[in-house]
């Protein structure tokens, strides 16, 4: 019959307690026990000791428990995981050549979670007008609507084509209660920099109550200044701004293909909505003349601003005289009044002089905390210029044109340290000095191929190009073709051209794997 | 169980009874871990956000849900108390006199519990994990074994060492202010015991 030292007890005495020992086992303890008063002893204090142990864990735990607000706030969170990648979308509302753009705005596919940050000139402009634009549908432009925007895009074009460093203040307010958000920022100050031979840039974001920086970011030449909040929406907390060199060499030509193409693109766009309604000409307190100019609500409007059956216009506030767009807001019809749901209002557009001394690495914004992130973990590096070469050993699924067209040049921009990333995101784009281009991107479709209707092509190589609905853009500008291109071994990307159809297509057959 | 049926992403209503269930589970665990309710609250948030996000990657067939999420809880935890370095449990004595209930007859009750939680603080960072596990949750070694990754053997020695520890920091002379047992390796700290 087998038995068990002391030794053997003290070292099994705990699990015992726990009921942690095998049956055969157990039998052996307890029989040890019988005959033990010493181990009898150690049980009994070690039982004491776990026994207290549990004791004042339960005793520490007992008054508290989770705040009530915390599904609330885990839903926030959750709905923010949920909301689709901004720049899925950003492929079919853009225009196709971030030169056309003159931005860093990117284009990208797949789950690529990068912050696009818009440092155009015509900021406010592309706001404004992407709000307007998406919904304006309907009936017949009364002539003297036309005749404002007409001169509105003259206006804007002529601010544009000047050179020195523009300066736009705005001022954005969001009416979070009717939108059913329980607390946030409402109104906020937008103040950017663009030094329009160059593209360097500063914006800060502030709050219009406080003046607390909500968001910052600036290039200025030499290093990118990057704001990553501790939790994405969060304001609470040391601003923290990451300052990450990369040299203007090396960075794609922010502002190549400027000129008169970007605001034309927008106001044609308005021109040729049919929903626009002259309102009423106004006079405001500081003695400006404006034109008011009111639409129907956008479609889509129920989702876009949380609000069910959504009832409103959109209202437009053009200068009088200069026909400056300079505010736009979206009211809701609620209990028979008229209630702000959104608004933005320029409250400085000007083009300053070159030589203007602006601080591009944000050295004057209070509150900030400055660390040095020498690779760029924090920081959303701007796209840089690579070549062809360099495209094939990041990606097996570029493509290019076999030859660069005459009279075109070509620049291909990816955003650096892709090595992470599901797909590769790049822009192959060949411009004249005409400015056509004709503009290879990484990109897929939205929906399903067979869902993009019949109007297709197919190269000899076997790449299939499905054709989407013209981008018309009026009398000023140049219509844009678009095409999401098929190859045979799955690989999708986009191609965009100011050329012609026939044009677009010839070229096609030109393009090629690159390896 | 999770299925594709009530896959959180697709069935919101899952998600929050889901949060509604297990919400202490997490909350205690963290507050236990990082001793400040503070600390709990955020753990809380970014347990559930993991839990949201890497759904995907709980299969039934591996173990509990409840063991999914202690593990998720412990590895948050643990990450920020290195991150931070997070004392645990800083509350002086009158913060734990008022946290800890007690029958006002019985201070001698209080006065031992406030021991026992400075004397838990005095544990190393994977005993304090396996005490809170086991006489807190009173979870089984093997489910222990199986939250911290570790092999059975090792989770028998660290709770056999801590309520060893526990007991010669209650019952023994005080010597030192800090902790009595450092985290040196497994070995090490079953040799120191054996000799003491």
């Amino acid at each position: 019959m087998s038995f068990m030292r002391c030794k053997e007890v003290e070292k099994a005495q705990v699990f015992y307690l726990d009921k942690e020992v095998a049956p055969g086992e157990r039998r052996l303890i307890e029989q040890h026990l019988a005959g033990c008063p010493d181990c009898r002893h150690t049980l009994a204090g070690l039982a004491a000791t776990r026994k207290s142990t549990a004791q004042a864990l339960q005793g520490l735990t007992a008054k508290i428990e989770p705040k009530p607000q915390a599904w609330d706030l885990l839903q926030s969170r959750l709905a923010k995981e949920a909301r689709p990648m901004p720049a899925k979308n950003t492929v079919w509302n853009a225009r196709p050549a971030p030169r056309a753009c003159r931005t860093p705005t990117y284009i990208f596919q797949g789950d690529y979670k990068m912050r696009t940050r818009i440092i155009i000139p015509t900021l406010v402009a592309v706001i404004m007008m992407a709000v307007i634009g998406i919904f304006l549908t309907r009936n017949a432009t009364s002539v003297s609507a036309q005749q404002i925007l007409e001169r509105a895009y003259q206006a804007k074009t002529a601010a544009v084509a000047a050179q020195g460093i523009n300066h736009i203040r705005t001022e954005t307010y969001l009416n979070l209660q009717a939108m059913g958000w329980k607390s946030g920022v409402e109104k906020t100050i937008q103040d950017s920099y663009v030094d329009l031979s160059n593209g360097i840039y500063r914006l800060v974001w502030t709050n219009a109550a406080t003046g607390q920086v909500l968001d910052a970011s600036a290039y200025d030449g030499s290093y990118l200044y990057t704001h990553r909040p501790s939790q994405e929406g969060e304001v609470s907390g040391p601003f923290i701004l990451y300052r990450t060199p990369q040299s203007i060499d090396k960075v794609a030509n922010l502002m190549a293909g400027t000129g008169s193409v970007d605001p034309e693109n927008t106001f044609e766009t308005i021109r040729q909505d049919p929903g626009v309604k002259q309102v009423t000409k106004e006079t405001w307190a500081d003695g400006r003349a404006v034109y008011v100019l009111r639409a129907q609500s956008p479609e889509g409007a129920d989702q876009k601003y949380q609000v069910k059956n959504f009832s409103g216009d959109t209202i437009m506030v053009f200068d009088a005289e200069t026909y400056d767009l300079i505010e736009n807001s979206v009211v809701m019809h609620q209990d028979g009044k008229e209630v702000v749901l959104t608004s933005y209002r320029k409250l400085i557009d000007e083009t300053l002089p070159t030589v203007t001394p602006v601080a591009w690495d944000l050295s004057d914004v209070q509150g900030i905390t400055l660390l040095d992130d020498p690779t760029g973990e924090y920081s959303d590096l701007l796209p840089e210029v690579i070549t062809p070469q360099e495209l094939a050993t990041h990606t097996q699924t570029g493509y290019l044109l076999k030859n660069v067209p005459a009279g075109f040049a070509l620049e291909i921009s990816a955003p650096p340290r892709q090595e992470q990333e599901l797909y590769y995101t790049y822009i192959a784009s060949y411009r004249s000095l005409e400015n056509d281009y004709f503009v290879v991107q990484s990109g897929k479709a939205p929906e399903k191929l067979a869902n993009l209707g019949e109007d297709t092509y197919q190269t000899a190589s076997g790449l299939t190009l499905y054709f989407l609905p013209t981008q018309e853009q009026g009398s000023k500008a140049k219509d844009v073709t678009q095409a999401v291109v098929s190859a045979p071994n799955g690989t999708q990307f986009i191609i965009s051209s100011t050329l012609l159809r026939e044009q677009v297509e010839e070229l096609a057959e030109d393009l090629v794997l690159v390896k | 169980m999770i299925g594709r049926q009530n896959h959180p992403k697709d069935d919101p209503a899952f998600f929050a009874v889901l949060f509604e269930q297990y919400k202490n589970l997490v909350y205690k665990t963290a507050f236990l871990m990082l001793g400040e309710v503070d600390e709990a609250e955020e753990a809380l948030q970014e347990v559930f956000v993991l839990v949201y996000r890497s759904v995907d990657a709980y299969d039934p067939q591996k173990g509990a849900l409840t063991t999914w999420l202690h593990r998720i809880t412990v590895n948050y935890c643990l990450g920020q108390r290195r991150k931070r370095q997070l004392d645990w449990l800083p509350m002086d004595e009158e913060e734990l006199a008022e946290n800890i209930p007690y029958n006002e007859s019985d201070f001698g009750a209080l006065a031992e519990r406030e021991a026992m939680i400075q004397a838990i603080g005095r544990l190393g960072e994977r005993l304090q994990v396996v005490v809170i596990l086991r006489y807190y949750w009173d979870l089984p070694y093997a489910e222990i074994a199986q939250i911290l990754e570790i092999p059975l053997g090792t989770v028998k020695s660290r709770i056999n060492l801590a309520i060893r520890s526990l007991r010669k920091i209650l019952t023994g002379p005080i010597e030192t202010s800090g902790p009595i047992l450092l985290q040196g390796s497994p070995v090490h700290e079953e040799v120191r015991l054996c000799h003491s």
